[in-house]
C-alpha cells in the first residue's frame, strides 16, 4: 500500500543514483581521427564561451579534439588538486606564476623548454619583456606557458582633474607627478580621497620596492623567485614614508579600505583616481560615466621606468601523454585562439605579443577614448624592458602575506612607526627566506 | 492546587486595556522582527530581476529599472539547471534515506536495548560532534581517490548512512521518551529487538524521523564542501556547486543570476519545511524532555 | 531409626546458597542475545566512528607534525609546526585572542536572543505559527546568498544599516570596515540567523507544564520571577545542551568570515577555523602549508574539548531537569 509503493520509489531512486554514482568520467578517444586534448580555466562563462568558440575552428584545422573541463572561478585551487592527486589532471590547465613555481619545485610540471627552444609554434623572443623569466625555475625548467598578462595603472576621471587644473595622468608620469596631483585634488575637495586603492598593489611591498629602483635605489628582494637577500635601503624607506604621508593627510585609501564598489562609485564620477586591474574596465564600460576618462600606467621614477608584470599561464602535468598535440593546442590558443576570444571578451592582454592583437582590435573597435587609453597603457606597461613582479612568488607567499597584514599594513596606518614596521616585515621575510 | 476559577472572573476594563494595549505591543514587535526577516528574501528577489547594467548602478536602487523575469530562465539556462537539479534530488534523497535508517536504527540500539559498553558508545558518538569536519578534509579525500571513488557520488552519499551523530542524539532523545512497558509486552510476546524495531518503535517515531529527514534533506541539499571536492565532470555537480561559477574572485559576479537561480535552489528545501513543519516541532519537541 | 546427616539431606538450591550470584543459564543468555543485537543496531554508528572521525584524526595527527603540500609525500619535522605557530607566527596569537573574544560574546547573544524569541513566539495568539515560520525562515536560506546580501546591507555608502541610521540622524559606521566594529558586525548577523535555537527552546518551553506557571501566578510571583524560578530550571538540560552546542558552533565560525571580512580589517576577525582554511586551504597550491594547518586543528579542537569540558564542570547539577529541587 502506501508504504510499499513509497519503497518502490525509494528503490528506484537508488538504482538510478547507485548506478549514475559508479559511473567514471566519459570514456576518452571516442573514435575521433586526431589526437584528444583537455584543458581547464578560471574564466568566466562568458569567456569560455569565447574560448569554446575559436577552439572548435582550430578542431577542424588540426584534427585535434579539445575537451574543456569546467571549474568553479572560486575554489579553483581545490578543483585542480583533487584532480592532480587523481591523476585525472587535464593536458593543460590555468594556473598563475606562483602555482606553477611551486607545482614545479615538486616534480608535477611538465617541462616545456626543449618545445620552446625548438622553437616550433611559440618562440621564446615572442613574449613581452620579463614576462617569460617568471616562468622559468631555478634549474632552467619551464614552468608553464604565459599566457593572460594583467596590467596595473590608475583609472582617471579626466574632467576631475580638468577642473581642478590639473594635467591627467598620461603615460610617462611620474611619481612626483602623482604625489602632487592627488595634494592637489585634495586640497580642492577636503572631504574626499582622491586615490582610491582598487587593488592592495601600489602602497604594498612590491610597491615600495619598484618605488626604490625606479628611484635608484635597490629591489627588496634580489630575486624574483628562491631570493637569498633582503634588504630596504634608504630610497625604499623614502617610498614607504611617502605611502605613510599620503594616506595619513587622506590622499589616499589605507589597506583596510573595502573596495567592492569602489568601480560603481568611479563610473558614477565620485572618484578622481582609482587604481586597479587593466579588467576592471569591463565594469566600468558598462556604467557608461558620463564624463571624459582614460587609464594611465605605473609612474616613472627619477632614475628608470620599472611596470609591473603578472602573466598568468598555462601548466602540464608531469605525466602528460601527448606533449606535440598539446604544444600545438597552446601554440594556436596564445596566438590565433587569444586574438579570436579577446576580441569578443577583452579581459587582457597576452604574454605573447603576436596573441594579443585581438584584445587591441576589441578595444579600438570601442572607439572612444577610454579604450584608446587602455590599450596604449597596456601596450607600454608589457612593452617596457625593466619589469617588478606584484607578488612573491615563493611557497611561503601566504606567510609573507600574513607579515604584510600585521608588519607593514599597520605601519602604513600609522599604528606603528615607520621604522618599526620596517624592520618587522624585513626580518619577518628574511626567516621565510632562512628556511 | 487552588481551582481554575480566576479564569472565570470577567476582568475589569481597567484590565482588558493593558491586555489590548500588550497584545498590540506584541503584534508590532513581531512584525517588526518579521519584517527584517523577510527583508533579505525580498531584496533577493529584487536582484534577481535587475538586468546586466543594473546590478552595477550606484546607488543601488531597491526596485529593479524593467523587470527582467527572464533572468528565472537565463540563469538556470547557463548552468544546466535542470540536470544538476536532477543529480542534486538524487543525491538528497539517498543522503536522507540512510541518515534516517541509520539514525533511527542507532537511536533504538542505544537507546532501547542494554548491552555492556552502552554509554561509552553514546559518549563517543556524542563527543565526535567536536572534531572539526576539516579533519576529515584531505584524508577522505586522499581516501576515496585510492579507491578510485573520486568523481562519483558515493563520497556524498555513503556518510549518511552511518549515524551523524546529530541526527543520532536526536533520535535517542525522542525514544527516550517512549514508555519502557511497550519494550517489554513485546519482549515477554517473545518478539525480537528488530520486531520491536520494525512493527512498534518506527511507527511511535515518525515526528522524529521527519525531523532527521528534512535537517539531513536540508544539509545535503545545501552542501557545498563535499562536491567541491569530490565532483569532477561538470555534469555531476550538484546545484550548489553549479551555482558558485556565477561568482567569480577578480572576474566580478553577475549577482542577478546568481539570486534568480537561488531563489529557485531554495524552494525545494523551504516547502519541505513548510510541509513539514508540524513534524518538525514534534520531533524537536523530544529535546524538551532532556535529562541527563 | 535412621539419622539424618549433613550428607543426606538434599542440596538446597544453588541460588541460595550463592546468594543470588550464581545466574540461571536463561538470564545469560538474554544478556548475550542483547549484547549482540545492541552491537549489531549500533554497528553503523561504530563504523561511522572510525572510517569518519578516527580515521582522520589519527592521520591528521600524523600530518601535524610533518610538512606537507598535499600532493606529495609528507616530511617528518616533529614539533616545528607547533613550535612556529606558538613563537613566529604573527597571525596565531591575534587569533587566539579574537576567536575567544568571539565565544565570549557570541554564545551567550545567540542563547539570549534564542530564548527571548522562543518567549516571544510561546503565545496561542492568532498567526503565531505564521510568525515562528517566518522567524525560522533565515536558517533555510542558503548561507552564501545571505551573507552576500548582508555584506550590502554592511556597505558604509550604499547600506542598508547606515541609510537607516542617517534617516534616523544617528552616527554612521563602516561597519566591516571598522577594526573596532567588524567583529559585532558579524554577530549581528548571527543573532539574526538564530531561529533554529529558538525552535529549540520553543520546543522545551511548550514542554514546561502549564501547572507549575499557573500556580507560580496564583502565589502572586509576577511573570519575570516567574520565567527565572520555574520556566528556567525546568529547561535547565536544553539550556545545557544549548550551550554546549553553541560553544563548539561557535569556534568552528567560519562560512561568515569568509564572506563577510576575510579575516579583516587587520585581524578584527581572524576566527582561528577561518585562519585554519586560509593558511592551508586558501592558497595551497601556489603556498602549501597542510601541515601547519592540521597542527592548528589540533590546537583548536583541544582548546574546544578544554572549554566545554570547563565549562560542563562548573555547571555540573545546575542544569537537572527542574523537578529534582
Amino acid at each position: 500500500m502506501h508504504r510499499s509503493r513509497m519503497t518502490a520509489a525509494f528503490a528506484a531512486v537508488a538504482l538510478t543514483g547507485l548506478a549514475l554514482a559508479g559511473c567514471s568520467s566519459s570514456s576518452n578517444g571516442s573514435g575521433s581521427s586526431g589526437a584528444k586534448v583537455s584543458y581547464m580555466t578560471w574564466e568566466t562563462t562568458t569567456t569560455n564561451a569565447a574560448l569554446d568558440a575559436t577552439m572548435k575552428k582550430f578542431e577542424k584545422s588540426s584534427g585535434i579534439t579539445i575537451e574543456r573541463d569546467p571549474a568553479p572561478n572560486s575554489d579553483y585551487a581545490q578543483k585542480l588538486a583533487s584532480l592532480i592527486l587523481s591523476k585525472k589532471a587535464p593536458d593543460f590547465f590555468w594556473c598563475t606564476t606562483a602555482e606553477a613555481q611551486n607545482l614545479a619545485s615538486e616534480g608535477l610540471l611538465y617541462d616545456w623548454s626543449s618545445k620552446l627552444d625548438s622553437g616550433d609554434g611559440l618562440k621564446s623572443s615572442g613574449f613581452a619583456p620579463g614576462s617569460l623569466a617568471m616562468w622559468k625555475t631555478t634549474d632552467g625548467k619551464l614552468a608553464g606557458v604565459p599566457t593572460l598578462a594583467n596590467t596595473y595603472g590608475f583609472f582617471y576621471n579626466a574632467d576631475t582633474f580638468k577642473a581642478a587644473g590639473l594635467d591627467a595622468p598620461k603615460i610617462g608620469w611620474t611619481w612626483d607627478d602623482l604625489y602632487s596631483d592627488i595634494a592637489k585634488l585634495k586640497e580642492k575637495n577636503p572631504s574626499s580621497t582622491p586615490l582610491v586603492n582598487q587593488w592592495p598593489l601600489l602602497d604594498s611591498i612590491q610597491g615600495a620596492s619598484a618605488y626604490s629602483v625606479a628611484n635608484g635605489g635597490k629591489p627588496f628582494v634580489d630575486s624574483f623567485v628562491h631570493a637569498t637577500r633582503v634588504q630596504a635601503d634608504s630610497t625604499f624607506k623614502a617610498g614607504t614614508q611617502k605611502f605613510v604621508d599620503a594616506i595619513k593627510a587622506g590622499q589616499m585609501t589605507n589597506p583596510d579600505y573595502d573596495a567592492t564598489n569602489a568601480m560603481a562609485a568611479f563610473s558614477n564620477g565620485s572618484i578622481p583616481l582609482m587604481f586597479g586591474g587593466q579588467w576592471l574596465q569591463n565594469f566600468i564600460s558598462p556604467n557608461k560615466p558620463k564624463f571624459n576618462w582614460g587609464f594611465a600606467p605605473w609612474p616613472v621614477g627619477s632614475k628608470a621606468n620599472v611596470q609591473p608584470i603578472e602573466a598568468n599561464g598555462v601548466c602540464s602535468p608531469a605525466t602528460l601523454k601527448n606533449p606535440d598535440a598539446v604544444w600545438k593546442t597552446i601554440s594556436y590558443m596564445d596566438t590565433t585562439g587569444f586574438n579570436d576570444a579577446m576580441k569578443k571578451e577583452p579581459v587582457a592582454p597576452i604574454a605573447y605579443t603576436a596573441g594579443s592583437k585581438g584584445y587591441y582590435a576589441a578595444l579600438a573597435a570601442n572607439g572612444d577614448a577610454a579604450s584608446a587609453s587602455i590599450a596604449a597603457t597596456a601596450k607600454y606597461e608589457l612593452g617596457a624592458k625593466q619589469k617588478f613582479i606584484t607578488q612573491f612568488l615563493d611557497a611561503w607567499s601566504t606567510k609573507a602575506g600574513d607579515i604584510g597584514t600585521t608588519s607593514w599594513n599597520p605601519m602604513l596606518e600609522g599604528k606603528t612607526s615607520l621604522d618599526a614596521g620596517i624592520a618587522s616585515t624585513v626580518s619577518g621575510i628574511k626567516g621565510l627566506i632562512k628556511k | 492546587m487552588t481551582s481554575v476559577a480566576a479564569r472565570n472572573v470577567r476582568s475589569s476594563f481597567s484590565q482588558r486595556v493593558p491586555i489590548v494595549v500588550s497584545r498590540i505591543a506584541w503584534y508590532l514587535l513581531c512584525s517588526l522582527l518579521a519584517v527584517s526577516m523577510l527583508l533579505p528574501l525580498v531584496w533577493m528577489l529584487s536582484i534577481a530581476l535587475k538586468s546586466n547594467g543594473d546590478i552595477n548602478q550606484l546607488p543601488p536602487t531597491f526596485f529593479p529599472k524593467e523587470f527582467q523575469w527572464s533572468n528565472f530562465v537565463t540563469g538556470p539556462n547557463m548552468i544546466d539547471f535542470y540536470r544538476l537539479l536532477l543529480n542534486t534530488v538524487i543525491v538528497t534523497v539517498l543522503s536522507t534515506v540512510g541518515a534516517v535508517i541509520s539514525s533511527m536504527v542507532v537511536g533504538y540500539g542505544i537507546s532501547r536495548i542494554e548491552f555492556p559498553g552502552r554509554k561509552l558508545w553514546f559518549a563517543l558518538i556524542s563527543g565526535s560532534l567536536f572534531v572539526p569536519g576539516i579533519v576529515g578534509l584531505i584524508p577522505l579525500q586522499h581516501l576515496y581517490i585510492s579507491l578510485g571513488l573520486i568523481d562519483t557520488w558515493v563520497p556524498l552519499i555513503l556518510p549518511a548512512f552511518f549515524g551523524s551523530p546529530v541526527f543520532v542524539f536526536l533520535a535517542r532523545q525522542y525514544y527516550q521518551s517512549i514508555p519502557r512497558y511497550l519494550d517489554e509486552s513485546a519482549l515477554l510476546d517473545g518478539a525480537g529487538h528488530w520486531t520491536i524495531f520494525t512493527k512498534i518503535m518506527l511507527p511511535i517515531t515518525k515526528p522524529v524521523s521527519i525531523t532527521i529527514a528534512i535537517m539531513s534533506f536540508q544539509f545535503a541539499w545545501n552542501d557545498y564542501l563535499n562536491p567541491l571536492v569530490y565532483l569532477q565532470t561538470g555534469s555531476k555537480f550538484t546545484l550548489s556547486l553549479g551555482m558558485a561559477s556565477f561568482l567569480g574572485d577578480t572576474a566580478g559576479s553577475q549577482y542577478n543570476y546568481y539570486m534568480a537561480t537561488n531563489l529557485l535552489f531554495m524552494l525545494p528545501p523551504l516547502i519541505l519545511f513548510f510541509l513539514a513543519q508540524r513534524y518538525f516541532m514534534e520531533g524537536i519537541g523530544s529535546l524538551g524532555t532532556i535529562s541527563k | 531409626m535412621t539419622r539424618a546427616t549433613i550428607e543426606s539431606m538434599p542440596a538446597p538450591p544453588a541460588r541460595t546458597l550463592a546468594r543470588g550470584r550464581v545466574r540461571s543459564p536463561g538470564l545469560s543468555a538474554k544478556k548475550r542475545r542483547d549484547a549482540l543485537a545492541g552491537y549489531l543496531f549500533i554497528s553503523p554508528a561504530i563504523i561511522g566512528l572510525v572510517l569518519f572521525v578516527g580515521y582522520p584524526m589519527v592521520t591528521s595527527l600524523y600530518h601535524s607534525f610533518t610538512e606537507w603540500n598535499g600532493l606529495t609525500p609528507a616530511k617528518w619535522i616533529g614539533f616545528d609546526n607547533y613550535v612556529e605557530m606558538f613563537t613566529t607566527d604573527p597571525k596565531f596569537w591575534p587569533s587566539i585572542e579574537v576567536t575567544l573574544l568571539w565565544v565570549v560574546i557570541s554564545v551567550p547573544a545567540t542563547i539570549a536572543a534564542g530564548l527571548a524569541l522562543a518567549v516571544l513566539v510561546n503565545r496561542s495568539l492568532r498567526g503565531v505559527k505564521l510568525f515562528r515560520t517566518i522567524f525560522y525562515l533565515p536558517v533555510v536560506l542558503p548561507a552564501v546568498a545571505v551573507l552576500t546580501l548582508w555584506k550590502y546591507i554592511y556597505d558604509p555608502t550604499y547600506g542598508l544599516a547606515n541609510q537607516v541610521l542617517r534617516a534616523l540622524h544617528l552616527p554612521t559606521s563602516m561597519w566591516l570596515g571598522d577594526s573596532h566594529v567588524a567583529l559585532a558586525s558579524v554577530l549581528i548577523v548571527g543573532v539574526w540567523g538564530v531561529g533554529g535555537t529558538m525552535i529549540i527552546f520553543l520546543a522545551g518551553l511548550q514542554a514546561v507544564p502549564v501547572e507549575l506557571t499557573e500556580a507560580g501566578k496564583v502565589d502572586g510571583a509576577g511573570a519575570v520571577r516567574r520565567f527565572v524560578q520555574i520556566t528556567l530550571p525546568m529547561i535547565g538540560p536544553i539550556l545545557l545542551l544549548q550551550l554546549v552546542l553553541q560553544l563548539n558552533g561557535a569556534f568552528q565560525t567560519f562560512t561568515q568570515v569568509a564572506i563577510l571580512t576575510k579575516g579583516g580589517p587587520g585581524t578584527s576577525t581572524d576566527l582561528l577555523m577561518y585562519k585554519i582554511y586560509s593558511d592551508g586551504f586558501a592558497n595551497f597550491i601556489a603556498s602549501p602549508n597542510l601541515g601547519y594547518a592540521t597542527a592548528e586543528v589540533w590546537v583548536l579542537f583541544l582548546i574546544v574539548m578544554i572549554v566545554t569540558f570547563g565549562m560542563l564542570r562548573l555547571t555540573r547539577g545546575r542544569f537537572s531537569a527542574g523537578g529534582e529541587a
